[in-house]
């Protein structure tokens, strides 16, 4: 089946250090077998579930053989990379961690503006980056109408302070749903990152054998 | 083990575990989708990993065997404290 493999830098499977072999110029890299590779690395993920893996690269993996399911991600006996997605980049890793903290921030601007502080939600609201957002967030925690606010300033820190930008939309994904849900799993908020991605990548889930 | 997501105090506990490969496969995912989202963690295993990779490269005949008794005796000592 056809799914999508997250790498470190170099097509390295960022778990084990594993060094996939790639094609030269659009060429499929060649197949895989469980027995030369460490454990568990010959993985792929549906779309639904690459909010909890986001890595630097982005390769499309044709998983074969048996396939092992494990919780948002499937292991094969063999598999191949069959390309890179190159429309994941680090502006769009950001771009995503800034879209999963203005959903927090929607939702602390309504209770800023419930408890009358509507200034303090505009400010939210029209918070141009996760830089502008976290600031505007952090002035407005504080009080029971801005604890939400304390969560998209969090969100916007600790996915900031990761460094790497698809580091850090991993964290602001992780935090996003936390703080709306209180579950890092809440499936509507992951269904949400999910389809967010989809999208934005221009994945065509529809015609594939079954990410989606 | 339940099925919450890990918190960092129990990744520490089980990291020797998982380079053991002594998870059952569900733990072992939580333990990575923790890693993936949590960079302290994550540089916690990479240190642990370099640790091991270093450590497992030091030849056993560079401990010489009075070394070796000391050590073994003042661990015996610790045990009885």
């Amino acid at each position: 089946m056809l799914a999508y493999a997250f790498l470190s830098e170099g097509a390295v499977e960022p778990l084990s250090g594993f060094a996939w072999p790639t094609g030269k110029e659009g060429e499929y890299g060649d197949w895989v077998a469980a027995d030369a590779a460490p454990p568990e690395a010959l993985r792929g993920y549906r779309a639904r579930d690459l909010p909890y893996w986001l890595e630097e690269e982005l390769w499309n993996i044709e998983l074969d053989g048996r396939l092992a399911e494990r919780p948002h991600l499937l292991i094969a006996e063999r598999a191949r990379l069959r390309g890179r997605i190159d429309t994941w980049s680090a502006e769009l890793a950001w771009e995503f961690a800034a879209a999963c903290a203005r959903r927090v921030a929607v939702r602390a601007a309504t209770a800023l503006r419930t408890a009358g502080r509507a200034e303090a939600a505009a400010s939210l609201e029209e918070a141009a980056d996760l830089e502008e957002l976290e600031s505007a967030a952090s002035a407005a925690a504080g009080g029971v109408a801005g604890t939400l606010a304390g969560y998209t300033a969090d969100v916007c820190f600790y996915a900031r302070d990761a460094g790497v930008p698809a580091r850090g939309a991993c964290v602001a994904a992780k935090m996003t749903a936390y703080a709306l849900a209180g579950d890092v799993d809440d499936i509507d908020e992951r269904t949400w990152q999910g389809a967010w991605l989809v999208d934005r990548l221009g994945l065509v889930t529809g015609s594939r054998p079954s990410p989606g | 083990m339940s099925t919450d997501p890990l918190t960092c105090k129990e990744l520490v506990e089980l990291v020797t575990l998982y380079f053991e490969g002594s998870l059952s496969a569900e733990d072992r995912s939580r333990f990575e989708e923790h890693i993936m989202s949590c960079p302290p963690c994550r540089a916690h295993l990479e240190q642990m990993q370099t640790t091991m990779r270093l450590l497992g490269s030091i030849p056993e005949e560079e401990v010489s065997p009075a070394a070796e008794e000391a050590l073994v005796a003042a661990l015996h000592g610790w045990k009885r404290e």
